[in-house]
């Protein structure tokens, strides 16, 4: 219910419809430069919508929680008889389903090129799978931002800072040399465990990352509205 | 005073709604302590007065009571639940008017109603009569299709108020209800609050004392977090030798 009046309220912002419009010409235009290439694959292709999912989500996940503050209807949701995690949980099942939709829309990009060529059919789908994996993970990182302050900015900021800096983490660990650093630079890399995905391969390791990392986020995102009474 | 006193001059107990105990309640933001051992009860029925300069700390008192905040020590209860224990059963009890109007601007007033009518647990088939009776009791009636953000101040405030009543709580607690309204729609929210507190507990805050006198018989004093006074407004002017519960009111604050 939560869920359903976010999914509504960001489709009736100029914003909300910008981002969604943002995003699929994104993938189109990334479509297109993969093709240039020749060949009828999609790993590329995935692999910059799972960087651009990065980008996305914080923007997605930024007002749900940081917008009731500020508007102080966080007052009201809290003294209704809810638990917060169900509060919270709403919130995050309203951007993830927005995030689904989009992703459904990006399906007539594998759908083009199946008609041109022959792609393997394994990689997109596990591509879709970690797509959806990731998007929930780093949404769930952009709800805990969201609820650490009143202002959206600043929760788009910081998540999206955060998911960067795990991302690229792993090549800077790469200069590092050897070590523990690199080792768990590496591991905590949402890069590290997408590859899988790209390569066709489904493995419950990389898996269980981006449904800890979600959990996480909501854990995180529960713990500080309630510190916050 | 056409609805002053009604619902305020019966007999104790002689209507329905539940009662609320606060018992040294004691809020504190990391050193600042907002309250402290805040101690008063709201008799079923009774619209009690929530006064104080600001800062005095009567929104913290309002937000603990509805579950918004902790309490850092001390006990309360709605009815015979404690919140700390049962938060759910406590907030179902409790209708809620927060000081700055929080609401959700792009949705209709219908919508919204609903959205709140769901969320706190009207069954699915009694959601729309409830709708529609709040909209009638808050005087909705005909912008009830519009959008909560096009409507004017006065009626925002009485969309808060609908939304605190579209559960049928037994407990309403107003944090200034009638803050920013211009005159009418103050002796419009008053007359609303008059009626509504015939069959509920009733618990308000106000900086203005005459709406506190046409409102309330009994008071709550609180100053610097700490509980002045709490009697009836009679008994608080005898006992301040003064002639209205303005003056007794600034003689407590000022000491």
């Amino acid at each position: 219910m939560i869920a359903g009046r976010e999914l509504r309220s960001a489709f009736g912002t100029a914003f909300g419809f910008g981002l969604v419009a943002g995003f699929l010409a994104f993938a189109g235009l990334l479509l297109v430069l993969a093709l240039r290439a020749g060949a009828a694959r999609l790993d590329d292709w995935f692999a910059w919508l799972f960087i651009a999912t990065g980008v996305l989500a914080p923007l997605l996940a930024m007002r749900t929680l940081a917008d009731e503050e500020r508007a102080g209807s966080l007052e009201l949701l809290l003294t209704s008889p809810v638990r917060t995690a169900e509060v919270v949980g709403g919130k995050l099942l309203g951007v993830v389903s927005l995030f689904v939709l989009l992703v459904i829309g990006t399906l007539v990009c594998p759908w083009l090129v199946a008609r041109m060529g022959n792609p393997d059919a394994g990689p997109i789908v596990t591509g879709y799978v970690g797509l959806v994996l990731v998007g929930v993970a780093f949404l769930s990182v952009g709800l805990a931002a969201s609820a650490a302050t009143a202002n959206q900015l600043v929760a788009a900021a910081a998540s999206a800072g955060l998911l960067l800096a795990l991302w690229f983490g792993a090549g800077i660990a790469d200069g590092l040399g050897d070590g523990a650093v690199r080792t768990v630079l590496r591991y905590l890399s949402p890069s590290t465990h997408v590859t899988g995905f790209l390569r066709g391969t489904l493995a419950a390791g990389d898996v269980a990352y981006f449904v800890s990392l979600a959990v996480v986020g909501v854990y995180a995102a529960v713990a500080i509205v309630e510190a916050r009474r | 005073m056409p609805f002053g006193r009604e619902g305020c001059g019966l007999p104790f107990g002689a209507m329905s709604g539940v009662a609320v105990q606060l018992e040294g309640v004691t809020r504190r933001f990391g050193r600042a302590v907002a309250i402290e051992d805040v101690t008063f009860d709201v008799r079923p029925g009774e619209v009690l007065g929530l006064l104080g300069p600001n800062g005095a700390g009567k929104t913290t008192t309002m937000r603990v009571l509805t579950g918004y905040l902790r309490a850092t020590s001390g006990r309360v209860l709605v009815g015979d639940v404690d919140p700390s224990v049962d938060p759910v059963g406590a907030k179902r009890l409790c209708g809620y008017v927060p000081e700055a109007s929080a609401l959700y601007r792009d949705m209709r007033v219908d919508r919204f109603l609903r959205f709140w009518a769901q969320l706190r647990g009207v069954a699915r088939d009694g959601r729309s009569d409830r709708v529609e009776r709040v909209v009638t009791q808050a005087g909705l009636r005909g912008v009830e299709h519009q959008l909560v953000g096009a409507l004017s101040r006065g009626y925002r405030q009485r969309v808060a108020l609908a939304q605190a009543l579209v559960h049928d709580p037994p407990v309403l607690v107003l944090d200034e209800p009638t803050a920013g309204l211009d005159p009418e729609q103050v002796v419009e929210t008053r007359k609303l609050i008059g009626r509504l507190a015939k069959t509920r507990t009733v618990l308000l805050s106000s900086h203005l004392l005459n709406e506190v006198t046409q409102l309330c018989r009994r008071v709550v004093v609180l100053d610097h977090g700490r509980v002045l006074a709490v009697d009836d407004i009679a008994a608080l002017t005898d006992a301040t030798r003064t002639g209205s519960l303005e003056e007794a009111y600034l003689k407590l604050v000022r000491g």
